[in-house]
């Protein structure tokens, strides 16, 4: 067998298939964090399944494997198609796609035996961080000359956001992971809190949400059947997310001792992101104008204009929960937790869905092996994802109200336990959503020719 | 003086970007936004049509109803902000 088979949009469907593995994995272990959140006994205490790494193995499988795979995917589709120039080399994208799932298996085995270099969404050790820079750099290679030899000279946003993501994510990874210190993956005290949240934050802008605008803005307006209602706008939010994303990571860090110039550098650029991402949304829904008959028609524009939805709630929360009298409130609380599985499931999840569910027909020739399972998983992922929100901040008011009366943690913990028997709950519908996707996405690629959509 | 690091990279994040605008700028990338706006419509892959196009499905309806439960969750929050710092 050839890993590195030179086909026609081999490394796209790799990435697909790969995503819908590791979405299900992913959802697996965070129903297993869920369930040690309500009965820390029952699993037993087996170690590599404890909360501390099941839950690092959780995010990671969930951010990186999930989402990231599947935007990654999308991505060397959009990139030959808009640029009406194959890719350079299936063969570097191959290698990419093996390295990257390489990089993320050999990041569960070592969280689950307690290797972890503990800041949040940096914990893989110092091989696998390398293992996923030469990814980085090899897919960034791969489209600058796919780029080069582009025969549509004119760069549609997409494009942007995707090279931009591409150059973006390798520096934040490199410099956030402090690569230059293998043993540890950081530097000390308040400036590594800094930096750590430089990456945490950078990694979330310059990754998953600019990847998910691309997405967004290519099958827009296509599934409405209209052009896209003005680039300019499209580019001006692209470069204003640039300026305004790259260094608000500190509004993370608002509870700690850190400088106050940084804190208010944050908490505006925060407030200031409403700029772009209201672009963004504005041009979308322009766009979508008196067509959201057409959008719904089709199970693909049906994942983005959610995803959509999902980026308008995540991003008026963002701004508020970053104001320090706020934060005071929700910070530490489920209420964050809700935040974060809004903006990477509602948001960057549903439309890399949107993104997988587009190009699949288009990459097979063939249309969906069943567009009705695609519509029950967009179902079961909307309601948990609903539900979860709800969920998750009422308990984060609750645990947050209680902690500013001076309640103890103690006393909190009986009165969320509802919640969290709830989210558990909640969790099956999102892990049943992974489960049919990951069988419709195999029987797109590989099973016999399906149903039309 | 940890800062001196933070400004160098936040620099540099902005720097890099002013010299692919430049590269945008001479090779006119911004100056054809009209026929810009209809890249991607060379997609010809058959599609599922609407009998109304302009019709709002259930979706619509239950993702206004996910926007009332957000901004209620937000609304809630700030009220109960403001309570905390009354008291
Ligand atoms: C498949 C899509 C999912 C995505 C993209 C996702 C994403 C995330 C993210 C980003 C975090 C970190 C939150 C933070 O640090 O604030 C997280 C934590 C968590 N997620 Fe998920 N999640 C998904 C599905 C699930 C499911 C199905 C469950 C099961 C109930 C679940 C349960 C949890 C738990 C228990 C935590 C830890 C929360 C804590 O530490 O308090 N997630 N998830
Ligand atoms: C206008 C845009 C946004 C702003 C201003 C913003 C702001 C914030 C703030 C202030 C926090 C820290 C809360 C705390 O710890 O108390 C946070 C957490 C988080 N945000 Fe956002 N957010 C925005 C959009 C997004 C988007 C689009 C995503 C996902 C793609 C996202 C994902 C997350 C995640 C995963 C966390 C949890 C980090 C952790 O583990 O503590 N955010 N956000």
């Amino acid at each position: 067998m050839n890993i590195l088979k030179d086909e026609p949009y081999g490394t796209t469907k790799g990435f697909l298939l790969s995503s819908a593995a590791w979405m299900v994995a992913g959802s697996l272990a965070g129903f297993i964090g869920a369930v040690e959140m309500v009965a820390p006994e029952l699993l037993g205490n087996i170690p590599w399944i404890a909360f501390g790494r099941i839950r690092q193995i959780h995010t990671n499988l969930v951010m990186f494997g999930f989402v990231g795979s599947a935007l990654v995917g999308a991505a060397h589709y959009l990139v030959p198609t808009l640029l009406r120039t194959p890719l350079h080399s299936e063969r570097i994208g191959k290698a990419s796609l093996w390295s990257w799932n390489l990089a993320i298996t050999a990041g569960v085995v070592t969280l689950s035996l307690g290797y972890t270099q503990n800041r949040e969404y940096a914990e893989l050790i110092w091989p696998i961080d390398i293992g996923v820079l030469i990814v980085l750099a090899l897919v960034f290679y791969n489209f600058l000359q796919t780029l080069r030899r582009r025969k549509e000279n004119l760069l549609y946003v997409s494009i942007w956001y995707i090279v931009g993501s591409f150059v973006f994510t390798f520096f934040t990874y490199f410099f956030g992971n402090a690569v230059w210190n293998p043993e540890t993956g950081s530097i000390i005290g308040i400036p590594d809190a800094v930096l750590a949240w430089f990456y945490g934050h950078n990694i979330i802008a310059f990754f998953f949400t600019t990847l998910a605008v691309a997405v967004a803005y290519y099958i827009i307006p296509i599934v409405a059947r209209t052009p896209l209602y003005s680039h300019t706008l499209s580019l001006i939010g692209f470069w204003t997310i640039l300026i305004m994303y790259s260094h608000i990571g500190t509004h993370h860090i608002i509870q700690a001792p850190v400088q106050t110039w940084l804190k208010v550098i944050a908490v505006t650029g925060s407030i200031g992101m409403l700029i772009p991402v209201l672009t963004v949304l504005v041009n979308l829904w322009l766009t979508m104008r008196g067509r959201l008959g057409n959008i719904h028609a089709d199970v693909a524009g049906k994942f983005v204009f959610a995803g959509s939805v999902w980026y308008l709630l995540t991003c008026l929360q963002g701004p508020l929960q970053s104001l320090p009298s706020v934060q005071r409130l929700t910070h530490f609380t489920n209420w964050v937790v809700g935040h974060a599985h809004m903006g990477i499931l509602g948001f960057a999840g549903m439309t890399a869905l949107g993104g997988v569910y587009f190009i699949l027909p288009r990459v097979t020739g063939r249309s969906l092996y069943s567009a009705r399972l695609a519509d029950i998983q967009y179902w079961l992922i909307l309601i948990g994802m609903t539900g979860f929100f709800v969920v998750l901040t009422t308990a984060g008011l609750i645990q947050g109200n209680g902690w500013l009366n001076g309640e103890v943690v103690y006393r909190i913990l009986p009165e969320i336990h509802l919640y969290m028997v709830l989210r558990a709950s909640l969790g099956i519908l999102i892990a049943g959503g992974a489960i049919i996707g990951l069988y419709n996405i195999f029987m797109s690629l590989y099973g016999p020719k399906g149903e039309t959509s | 003086m940890f800062y001196i690091g933070w400004i160098s990279l936040t620099a540099s994040g902005i720097l890099v970007g002013i010299l692919v605008f430049l590269w945008a700028l001479k090779t006119e990338q911004f100056s054809d936004q009209g026929r810009a706006r209809y890249l991607p419509l060379r997609d010809d892959f058959p599609m599922a049509q609407a009998q109304n196009p302009s019709k709002a499905t259930g979706e619509v309806y239950a993702l206004l109803f996910v926007i009332a439960i957000g901004l209620a969750a937000m609304a809630t929050t700030v009220i109960l902000t403001l309570m905390s710092l009354g008291g």
